[in-house]
């Protein structure tokens, strides 16, 4: 039974037509009739839809009958497709034995497609090598056979030329799923090891864990371990997705399904965790777990202070969802009462941020998003600053350290140039240089992580006509020579306004951001002014003047509609500004101060 | 709906007054600066036909509108002046047949200063005109040319006598400050010149400048600069200032009239009172509603000429709380203010406890003044009362 399971995953670059791909496998094999062909089944979410990018996992079981005459079940198991989830994306690989790789005829490989095959390669997976939209007319098949064969090693008489949308060349890649990616192994009769690879919180079943069953076996009513925290569940549904749900009694060694065990909490289904038997656990748990930790905080605050307790429920409920995300209650001065949050990267927030306001209906002010520092203080001690607002006075501090990525960047080789300037920068230390084929090279910066995080993509891929892809990992904490710029706006400090930059920066920076808060705060009933300062120091001011003028000077019969229009649109404009004593600033303001370019 | 509510709604609908305003969307030339509607290409036959139009839209509406007593009628455009003497008697016989006018009701004509001769001005006092609104908009010829109008400084002199000896004892002067690169010294010079003629009101504006208006793209196009606020606003309270010494009192943002002769018509849109609207594109209010009618003169005529109501269109319908709002931001405009009794009796509800909370921002930030059962801007409130609407909004 097991030696006709092929357990496999799909590796692409955004628009490169995973999801497409994926469609068309479950057509072929009459996973999906017509009815309830969805296009892009996978992506199931709204935003997911939306951003056209997958976010949640999802496996789904295929029946084909190969040419050789044989039954198989094909489990594909669905990987996230931005940098913020590869954790996720390595235990998906993980649950597998091959992938498929696909890539754009016309676009080549890109630098976060490399990393993940790199990823799926480090786990011996098998890859078979697809290059897609051949019906395209600026596709350049060769080109980018040849470019896979140097890069990746594969064989390019092996590569897979199809058309998803067309569905040409979907049976072959079946074929090849068949006949080149190994059966699973694993002993049905052995202790029990099952990774889970993504789970999800049902209000009506608790939480689900998406698992790949290594060795052993897991049956109905089994009373089960989890291995990182010890803690004990009775199963009461196993299932699996074709993709429509349906019941299993059992999941044998080398097969892909859910599990789910009255469990409250997806924090107790940790993605990466082993499932075990409590009364015959395994010896040991899948080797590759580790706790997510998230990489960026932002403080989210109600636009209404009487809002607080509905973020909080919302936060909650969708923690239930996303093990990833990390919340706790904060003040601030200027905001009141809200919540420090963390992400795993700027889309992830961006995403979390959308579901509050979206599904929550919630009004959010979202400050500038940090990563984590880590002080030395005078007095010997080591604190972890997530918050700017928390960054002690400077002569507590004895030195700052930042978190430094490695970045590894693909891009045509007429653009080395542009983003080697635009690395240094960014504050980047160059590290290595590699061609992959004769027009594409591999650069390798470390970077810190701030600079990575906010806008750098866009002003890569700006600097290279949008050629350049990025990809990068944590390499741990650096001494970096930062500060706290402070922003007073009537002589007040408003602590959600404060950053931490780097000190070589911090004038022109100061300047900039004076600068932009006087364009972005709107004329008030009174003076505004605005000043930057580090410590008592202040080193930058601007000043928004009064408003003097705000009046319809002619209003009568014909245009008072009109008039009450523009008044109704004055008063939209007003919701979207936060009260702080008794200026109103925009909340724009706040992530703005991320947004300031330096050239 | 209870009987008394509805009894309530009879009586407001029968025997409260009513204006009356009638859209004459015909100019020599289209000013630089406005964008309402009206037409520049025409004939007599043209303007012959519209008239006869019209006279058919008051009869059709007379089911409607036919037991409101109108205490004022109001000839508006484009230019109402190019109409001849004839044209005018006709539209307001047809009116004194359909409807009830007030035997005080005011009559105004706007005119401008180019288009009025001695005969047409007898005719009109003779069909019932009793108010001229003279669209002199400034003294200088440069600023004359800059705002596209077609007469000059000269003309309003001329214009002036002849009205006054013709009998006319109620004019108002139309003026506009804040011109592209106007100065303070410009604008009071303007201002004197016109308090030296002594009409009985004056209507002193804000250049408002929509995108769409060749000005208003000048504007964008950074082709012409208009003055600073804070120029602005000092020129607004010199005019005030000029004006009050000089007798006229101001009895709205823009309006100031000596005594007893302020501008009924006007008083009864800032009092969100009834209003019907005759002729293309002009709006009429009743009760919570407002419709337009549609702004294309073929479609007017060729409707009514088959006796069918011109196409309108739903510009609004308000339920106590927006009219109460509607009431608010229009009645605050006017100088006086709006009365508490009075809003409670029109529409049920107690302004002051439903907008307890805007009215207090509003007094903390000294741009309303709270007297007794009267409410009204401060000073510094005028020139930015939108900050004060907003909030009234439903």
């Amino acid at each position: 039974m097991k030696e006709n399971i092929r357990n496999f995953s799909i590796i692409a670059h955004i628009d490169h037509g995973k999801s497409t791909l994926a469609d068309r496998l479950m057509q072929f094999t009459g996973a999906l009739t017509e009815r309830e062909m969805r296009e892009q089944y996978l992506d199931k979410m709204d935003l997911e839809r939306e951003k056209g990018i997958t976010i949640k996992l999802q496996p789904v079981r295929l029946h084909y009958q190969a040419r050789d005459g044989q039954s198989y079940v094909l489990n594909l198991i669905d990987t996230p497709g931005h940098v913020d989830f590869s954790y996720e994306v390595s235990r998906s690989l993980a649950a597998c034995e091959g992938a498929l790789l696909v890539v754009d005829a016309s676009q080549g490989i890109e630098a976060q497609t490399l990393a993940n095959v790199y990823m799926a390669m480090d786990l011996d997976l098998e890859i078979i090598g697809v290059v897609n939209k051949i019906d395209l007319p600026g596709a350049d098949l060769e080109g980018v056979q040849e470019e896979m064969e140097n890069v990746l090693g594969l064989d390019r008489d092996e590569i897979i030329p199809i058309s998803a949308k067309m569905g040409t060349g979907i049976e072959e890649v079946l074929e090849a799923i068949v006949n080149r990616i190994p059966a699973p192994k694993g002993d049905e009769e052995a202790e029990l090891q099952a990774m889970i690879f993504d789970s999800y919180f049902d209000p009506y079943k608790g939480a689900i864990s998406y698992i790949r069953v290594e060795s052993g076996t897991l049956r109905n009513g089994d009373i089960i371990q989890m291995m990182s925290t010890g803690n004990e569940f009775e199963v009461i549904e196993l299932g699996v997705l074709t993709p429509m749900v349906k019941q299993v009694e059992s999941l044998q060694a080398g097969e892909v399904g859910y599990v789910a065990a009255s469990i409250k909490n997806v924090a107790d289904t940790r993605v990466g965790d082993t499932i075990t038997h409590a009364n015959r656990p395994a010896a040991h748990p899948v080797a590759g777990y580790r706790e997510v930790k998230p990489v960026v905080f932002c403080g989210l605050y109600p636009l209404e202070n009487s809002d607080f307790e509905q973020l909080r429920e919302a936060l909650e409920r969708l923690k239930l969802n996303d093990a990833s995300l990390y919340y706790e209650p904060e003040s601030s001065d200027a905001l009141g009462f809200g919540f420090r949050c963390g992400f795993l990267g700027l889309l992830h927030m961006e995403i979390i941020r959308e579901r509050l306001e979206r599904e929550y209906d919630l009004a959010l002010l979202a400050t500038a998003p940090s990563v984590v520092y880590k002080i030395k203080q005078t007095d010997g001690t080591e604190i972890m600053v997530r918050n700017p607002s928390h960054w002690p006075e400077i002569q507590r501090i004895e030195s700052v350290m930042e978190p430094y990525v490695k970045a590894s960047i693909m891009v045509p080789s007429d653009y080395i140039g542009a983003v080697m300037e635009f690395c240094q920068e960014k504050r980047g230390e160059f590290q290595t240089m590699e061609y992959l084929s004769a027009h594409r090279v591999l650069i390798i910066y470390k970077l810190p992580l701030a600079e990575i995080l906010f806008d750098f993509f866009d002003g890569l891929k700006s600097r290279t006509r949008g050629y350049a892809s990025l990809d990068y990992e944590m390499l741990g904490y650096e001494v970096s020579h930062l500060v706290k710029l402070d922003i007073m706006i009537n002589g007040e400090p408003v602590d959600a306004l404060s950053t931490i930059i780097h000190k070589e920066n911090a004038y022109r920076h100061a300047r900039m951001l004076a600068e932009k808060l006087r364009q972005i705060i709107p004329r008030q009933m009174y003076e505004v002014s605005i000043q930057a300062a580090i410590g008592n120091q202040v080193i930058a001011r601007e000043n928004v003047k009064a408003l003097r003028k705000d009046v319809l000077a002619k209003c009568y019969g014909g245009d008072i509609s009109r008039k009450k229009k523009l008044l109704e649109k004055q008063k939209e404009g007003k919701k979207r500004m936060k009260q702080i004593g008794k200026i109103e600033i925009p909340r724009d303001a706040f992530m703005s101060v991320m947004e300031i370019d330096h050239d | 709906m209870p009987l008394c509510r509805l009894w309530k709604l009879i009586m407001t609908r029968k025997d409260s007054p009513a204006a009356l305003y009638i859209h004459i969307p015909f100019c020599v030339q289209k000013c630089s600066y406005c964008d309402f509607y009206s037409l520049e290409a025409w004939d007599s036959s043209c303007l012959q036909s519209y008239v006869d139009a019209l006279t058919g839209e008051i009869r059709l509406r007379c089911h409607e509108w036919g037991e409101r007593c109108f205490a004022s009628i109001f000839f508006g455009g484009g230019t109402p002046s190019l109409l001849n003497t004839a044209q005018i008697a006709t539209i307001l016989d047809s009116i004194y047949r359909y409807y009830r006018v007030h035997p005080q009701a005011e009559i105004t004509i706007e005119a401008n200063p180019a288009t009025l001769g001695r005969q047409k001005l007898r005719g009109y006092c003779y069909a019932g005109v009793n108010r001229i609104s003279l669209g002199v908009q400034s003294f200088f010829d440069d600023e004359l040319l800059l705002l596209g109008r077609i007469h000059s400084a000269q003309d309003v002199y001329k214009t002036f006598d002849m009205l006054r000896q013709a009998g006319i004892d109620n004019i108002n002067l139309d003026l506009i400050y804040g011109l592209p690169n106007q100065s303070m010294g410009r604008w009071l010079a303007n201002l004197r010149k016109a308090i030296e003629l002594k009409p009985e009101h004056i209507s002193a504006y804000l250049l408002q400048l929509e995108a769409s208006t060749p000005m208003g793209q000048q504007v964008q196009h950074k082709e012409l600069a208009l003055p600073d606020d804070e120029l602005l606003l000092q020129m607004y309270h010199q005019t005030r200032n000029l004006l009050q010494e000089s007798n006229y009192f101001q009895y709205e943002i823009s309006n100031f009239a000596l005594t007893g002769r302020t501008c009924q018509h006007n008083i009864f849109y800032w009092k969100a009172y009834d209003y019907l609207g005759l002729g293309v594109g002009a709006v009429s209010k009743l009760g919570g509603i407002r419709r337009l009618n549609q702004a294309a003169i073929e479609q007017y005529i060729k409707k009514v000429e088959q006796h069918e109501l011109p196409p309108q269109t739903l510009l609004e319908s308000m339920d106590e709380h927006e009219q109460l709002a509607d009431a608010i931001i229009m009645g605050l405009r006017m100088v006086e203010g709006i009365n508490r009794q009075e809003l409670y009796h029109r529409f049920g509800l107690d302004p002051y406890s439903r907008y307890e909370k805007e009215i207090d921002e509003c007094i903390n930030r000294e741009l309303l003044l709270q007297d007794g059962d009267m409410l009204r801007l401060t000073e510094k409130g005028y020139f930015l009362s939108n900050e004060v609407f907003y909030r009234f909004l439903p």
